[in-house]
């Protein structure tokens, strides 16, 4: 089997040059408006933008779990339960599409879109904007933030976007490699390798490692059954988009568990079988799996740093 | 009113003007500054574009490829054409087709998008298996005991095509790619790793022979898009649409160009205007100037000039030449010739006078005036020098000689007008041709006096202050006082009486005459009037040619008839009796109410004997004069016998001698038979009648 790493590696020596552009490392310092990010960080965790004030952002973008969902799907007010597994918020800003389906343009757009939820956050942009508007707290922010009268939907979403601009992972193990500055260990560095002849990178390229593409799940070896929600075609009814999803990031992918759409693969090495044999039609043998998984650890980052200042 | 109006107007205009350049100017400046992100925008773009295309280029030469770079492209070609939709200036209706065609090239971006997010799909799909074929066909060959010749062939055979047709990009490439892969699923295995392997390898075959056509058109697809042409055509539009907008700003700036000139025409003209009106003005300035200090019509400086060149501070004297008669001139020759004269006059002067300093000036009517200035000559020689070329000049008009006599004053004192015109007055009653002004003579006072005088008159008249004296008159035949007569005296103001020799020429002067005269008929008829006693009243020759003093005369006379034949006027001779007819028609009419002429002063001064017979006169008086130097003069006493008898052979019985002072020219008064006695002697005027008629 090592053979067949060496004759696959001979075949994709015209490639080599290519690595480099392929994945790129994060960047170390990324512009933002503290103001307005200091702002959306707090109302990040704050639970009063939800119906019952018992849901708040973190709740499902778990800062302390990756900024994923721990569970496997996510829960809304008065624990509703949804269909899909929350993706990292951490890192997203770097994604080409925010949801799974790809319906928001960028991250202000998504974060309306579990406040509107009824089955998340439930409320429409007016009571968004009362709660704030009657908080003499967050009155005083805005007005200092935004120089308006009063709180405004759209600053809202505005702040948090900006919040999450801010939730970057940098200086992960990969990207430091990636820069030169360090060496990585042997297998990683063939859990690297076997990425990228196996054919993960075709999908999971970029600067986050996907997030730039959709793609079909069960590409090569359909699923079982199609997919019932969540994917392209339940937001556009066209047959092409059955079972293609957004491409998610594998940035941090060792603290996100568990996978998958609907987070039905609570372990790395699961999702690694199941995603080798849908997608790329293969086999995983276990140290194939071990490999890929060492690199794939290579790819947490530092927690962001502005979830430690005030 | 006009000249403010236009002033508002050409102010508006510049004002209008000024306005228009700024607003011009930041339209311009903003149109411009649009204009160029507009168009950098745009070419942005289409870089973009094309680096958009290479994108898709790498990634489908590329086994794989980053995604993000495609993604970022496209969102940064968004980004430009946000900007450009936000310019201000594209909101003019101009825009529309602009707008139309960016709107087009929205709609092809979107359709660009979806066809690249579509091929991202294909693409790893494709890509993945089309490398994992050739690969697999490898690890077969490898790990299995080669058995089956026609198996390997097949997947030998897969991979060949499948390499052919993704290189080429072409799936019509994929030539008997169906019959392999039918062989290849009909294909049975005993062994269960073949089995699998098989069942692998078939799945990315499946993947290829399903997805490479449509790959390849979504491929090709992308690059069709003519996204390029779109941004090409937008912008040539847009400059199109521009230079149309650059000319109407052309326009603006040509509007206000011309407005500009515009207003500098009108201020110009404004100006040439204004200089024409001040050269007129400064014309009609200077005429006036002409006019109102020289004289038309001998061209010397006139009086007004003559004032302006008075100086008080220095030294001038003033020599004011007059023409004898020049009325008279005027009469006999005509005013042509007087007027010639004057020309002529000027000349002479003004050629005696060219090298001096000093001004002549024409002063009036026919006064000439030299104003000397002090230092140089003496103003007596000069005037004599003056009078002297006059009199050596031949004054000519019409080829004829025309004889001219000067008469010059000259005074030094101040008022210099004055004081020489008085000069002059003086100089005329002489034979005298030229006078200086001697302020001793008090002329000044004289005139004060005159006029006071005449106000004593006014005053008097008003207030019945004229009050008549009466001198008796005795016959010297009965030595009985038959007859007065009435003197005219003025009481002053202050209570002093007037004489006439104080007041009478003043009268004459101040037409108070005629009010005097017929106060004293007045007077004189209720003096008279219930007695039987004869009374004489002196009137002038101008009373009788004065129809009011002469009606009113008659009126009275017609009021009390009675009174007529105890009246007698007597009249002093002047030379004014330029006519008898009046005089004739004054004597008829007296005859009628039966009334006496007697001739004042006889003997002296107009003396005529025409008149002794033309005015059917009565009585005769001789002048006192004669009379006075009866006794030393023996010629004096010749000419009153001469009077005497010349009188009486003519029908005039009586006759009256004035000024008899003493009892000496009594006696001989009476001695040469002279009728009547006037005199101190006889008896003085007083404001009564004698209650005595006989003297003794």
């Amino acid at each position: 089997m090592p053979r067949v790493f060496i004759l696959s590696l001979l075949l994709l020596v015209s490639h080599l040059p290519n690595q480099a552009m392929a994945l790129q490392p994060l960047p170390q310092e990324v512009d933002y408006d503290e103001g307005k990010a200091r702002l959306g960080k707090r109302m990040f965790f704050d639970t009063l933008l939800s119906k019952d004030r018992s849901v708040s952002c973190a709740t499902c973008h778990d800062p302390d779990h990756g900024g994923a969902e721990p569970r496997e799907v996510s829960i809304g007010i008065g624990n509703q339960k949804g269909t899909l597994n929350a993706p990292t918020v951490y890192n997203t800003y770097y994604n080409f599409r925010q949801f799974w389906d790809g319906r928001a343009l960028d991250l202000k757009e998504q974060a309306a879109g579990p406040l509107h939820n009824p089955i998340e956050m439930a409320m429409t942009a007016e009571e968004v904007e009362q709660r704030l508007n009657d908080h003499a707290e967050y009155l005083l922010l805005f007005s200092r933030v935004y120089h308006q009268s009063r709180v405004r939907f759209e600053d809202v979403t505005d702040a948090i976007a900006e919040f999450e601009k801010a939730l970057f992972t940098p200086d992960s193990p990969f990207d430091r490699y990636l820069r030169g500055e360090i060496e990585l260990a042997a297998d990683e560095k063939e859990g690297y390798l076997l990425f990228r002849t196996m054919g993960c990178v075709t999908c999971h390229n970029g600067i986050n490692l996907g997030g730039n593409s959709y793609q079909y799940i069960g590409a090569v070896n359909p699923l079982e059954k199609d997919v019932v929600t969540g994917d392209l075609y339940a937001r556009t009814g066209d047959p092409f988009d059955r079972n293609r999803f957004k491409v998610p990031s594998l940035r941090n992918i060792e603290l996100t568990s568990p996978y998958l759409h609907d987070g039905s693969k609570s372990t790395l090495g699961e999702t690694l079988a199941a995603m080798a044999f849908h997608n790329l039609g293969f086999d995983l043998t276990a140290e194939e799996n071990r490999l890929l998984t060492a690199f794939l650890k290579t790819l947490t980052g530092k927690r962001p740093a502005i979830l430690e200042s005030p | 009113m006009r000249l403010q109006f236009k002033i508002y107007v050409a102010l508006i205009l510049a004002l209008l003007a000024g306005l228009t350049f700024f607003y011009s100017k930041s339209r311009t400046d903003a149109l411009l500054s649009g204009h160029n992100q507009l168009i950098h925008n745009l070419a942005e773009m289409e870089l973009l574009n094309k680096r958009v295309d290479e994108e898709i280029w790498s990634t489908a030469y590329r086994l794989y490829h980053n995604y993000d770079e495609v993604h970022r492209l496209i969102k940064e070609i968004r980004n430009l054409g946000g900007e450009i939709r936000l310019l201000a200036f594209l909101d003019s209706a101009e825009y529309q087709a602009f707008w139309k065609k960016l709107d087009k090239f929205d709609q092809l971006l979107e359709q660009k998008e979806q066809a690249i997010i579509r091929y991202t799909t294909l693409n790893s799909l494709v890509k993945n298996s089309v490398s994992h074929v050739p690969g697999l066909t490898h690890r077969y060959i490898k790990n299995f005991v080669n058995e089956d010749q026609a198996y390997v062939e097949d997947l030998s055979q897969a991979t060949s095509l499948v390499f052919l047709a993704s290189n080429a990009m072409d799936a019509e490439l994929l030539i008997g790619f169906n019959e392999v892969l039918q062989r290849l699923q009909d294909k049975e295995f005993a062994d269960p790793d073949r089995k699998r392997f098989n069942r692998v390898f078939l799945s990315h075959a499946r993947i290829v022979d399903r997805y490479l056509a449509q790959y390849i058109p979504v491929f090709m697809g992308i690059l069709d898009i003519p996204i390029d042409k779109a941004l090409h055509q937008t912008s040539e539009l847009f400059l199109d649409i521009s230079k149309r907008q650059a000319e109407s700003v052309h326009l603006w700036s040509l509007l206000i160009t011309l407005a500009f000139i515009g207003s500098l025409g009108m201020i110009v003209i404004f100006l040439i205007n204004l200089d024409r009106r001040h050269r007129e003005l400064s014309g009609l300035h200077n005429a006036l100037e002409q006019g109102a200090t020289i004289d038309h019509l001998t061209g010397l400086k006139n009086r007004f000039a003559f004032e302006r060149s008075l100086d008080t501070g220095t030294d001038q004297a003033l020599i004011i030449i007059n023409i004898d008669g020049f009325k008279h001139i005027n009469n006999f020759y005509g005013h042509e010739a007087g007027d010639s004269i004057l020309v002529q006059m000027a000349a002479v002067l003004q050629s005696a006078l060219a090298r001096s300093e000093h001004g002549l000036f024409r002063l009036g009517g026919d006064d000439f005036g030299v104003l000397v200035e002090g230092g140089t000559d003496d103003p007596q020689m000069l005037a004599r020098k003056l009078i002297g070329t006059m009199e050596y000049t031949l004054f000519t008009f019409d080829g004829n000689p025309v004889p001219i006599n000067v008469t010059a004053g000259l005074s030094t004192a101040a008022p210099l007008l004055e004081t020489a015109n008085q000069t002059l007055n003086q100089i005329k009653r002489t034979r005298m041709k030229f006078l200086a002004y001697d302020p001793d003579v008090g002329q000044k006072a004289r005139m004060r006096d005159n006029l006071r005088i005449i106000r004593v008159l006014k005053e008097a008249i008003n207030n019945d202050l004229v009050i008549p004296y009466f001198m008796p008159i005795m016959n010297n035949s009965n030595h009985r006082i038959e007859r007065y007569e009435c003197l005219v005296r003025v009481v002053s103001e202050d209570g002093a009486l007037l004489l006439p020799n104080e007041f009478l020429s003043v009268a004459r002067e101040g037409r108070l005459n005629a009010d005097l005269t017929r106060i004293m008929i007045e007077k004189s008829f209720k003096a008279f009037t219930d007695t039987e006693l004869e009374f004489s009243v002196n009137l002038a020759i101008e009373d009788i040619l004065d129809p009011e003093v002469t009606d009113f005369l008659f009126n009275r006379l017609e009021q009390s008839p009675d009174i007529g034949r105890r009246l007698t006027f007597e009249i002093l001779e002047s030379e004014e009796v330029k006519s008898y007819e009046a005089i004739a028609d004054f004597v008829r009419r007296s005859a009628d109410y039966e009334c006496r002429i007697a001739i004042d002063d006889f003997g002296s001064g107009y003396s005529n004997l025409r008149h002794l017979l033309e005015l059917n006169i009565h009585t005769l008086k001789i002048d006192g004069s004669l009379i006075r130097n009866i006794m030393e003069d023996p010629h004096a006493a010749q000419a009153i016998q001469a009077i005497t008898t010349l009188a009486h052979k003519i029908g005039i019985t009586s006759i009256v001698a004035e000024y008899v002072c003493s009892k000496e020219i009594q006696a001989r008064v009476s001695e040469m038979g002279i009728d009547y006695s006037q005199g101190f002697y006889i008896g003085q005027p007083l404001p009564h009648l004698l209650e005595l008629s006989m003297l003794d």
